[in-house]
């Protein structure tokens, strides 16, 4: 197995809202605002309203993400991407990405396994591939980036 | 591309553990409203070792949809119970594709375990595991 790149994703994130399950137990939701996303054989944007993150964080620092978003390529075919993921950091680390303040993407473990549905046709490769992805988080938004698992 | 902003590490694996499964007898759904045809390998036994750690599978399956594009998409779940007495959830999903003539398994892997057992560290990192055609390990790879 080896990793080749395959998507970044560049995203505006409206307001964090919050869903206090229980004491130390939170679910996140973040819309998306808007975003685009390319990589060698694909590009477009992320349809507005259509969906966000919504990370399960814990106190610890501790946090697993589940987002869903469509998207639209350049030649206009819907992808579903539905991808859930792990962070571990450090609590101090947590809490300025939670307010959104800058921090060094090598502070923490963040990483996605994002699942695709894409129409038959030149995309349909999303359909049946592993992605390994990264994210780092800037005062402007989140950058996300995809590798495939050949 | 504009990428001079983006600093994250690149991602990498890193071997960590095999997993020996012994199946029970595949049961089929059949074809199913929402396309393909559903199946489940139920785990009946396996063994389960790396990083000095290692036990026994005692539980799970792979549920398997043979989707109408020609792909099998696999959920993935098995339940270790390792020496010492931890038991540990592990959790993915994946696919069976051809890769240079082989229909091999790949899918993702989550864990959950006790925050205060030995095991506790495998449920802060995301693995991903393989098996090829005909091989009896999965190999469980640590995405670093």
């Amino acid at each position: 197995m080896k990793l080749e790149f395959a998507l970044e994703f560049r995203i505006a994130l409206g307001a964090r809202m919050h869903i206090e399950l229980a004491e130390g137990y939170t679910r996140g939701a973040v819309l998306i605002e808007n975003g685009t996303f390319s990589g060698p054989s694909i590009a477009g944007r992320i349809v507005e309203k259509s969906g966000g993150d919504f990370p399960m964080v814990r106190q610890d620092g501790s946090g697993r993400f589940e987002s869903q978003y469509l998207l639209e390529t350049d030649d206009g075919a819907n992808i579903l991407k539905r991808s859930t993921g792990v962070r571990h950091a450090p609590p101090e680390v947590v809490r300025k990405l939670m307010a959104q303040e800058p921090v060094d993407p090598t502070s923490y473990y963040m990483r996605m396994t994002p699942r695709f549905e894409a129409p038959a046709g030149p995309y349909d490769w999303l359909n049946r591939t592993i992605f390994v992805g990264v994210g780092q988080r800037n005062p402007t938004g989140s950058i996300f980036r995809f590798w495939k698992v050949v | 591309m504009d990428t001079q902003d983006f600093t994250a590490p690149e991602p990498a694996f890193e071997p960590a553990f095999e997993m020996r499964i012994d199946f029970g007898d595949t049961h089929h759904v059949g074809h199913i409203a929402t396309g393909g045809a559903r199946s489940c390998r139920p785990v009946a036994g396996g063994a389960f070792a790396g990083e000095g750690f290692s036990g026994s599978l005692v539980g799970g399956s792979e549920t398997l949809l043979h989707r109408a594009d020609g792909v099998t998409s696999v959920e993935a779940e098995y339940y270790i119970a390792f020496v010492g007495g931890d038991v540990v959830h592990a959790f993915g999903k994946g696919y069976e594709v051809l890769h240079n003539g082989s229909r091999d398994l790949r899918c993702t892997l989550l864990f959950e375990a006790d925050e205060q057992g030995a095991l506790a560290a495998l449920a802060t990192r995301a693995f991903i595991a393989e098996r090829r055609e005909g091989a009896s390990d999965t190999i469980i790879y640590r995405i670093v």
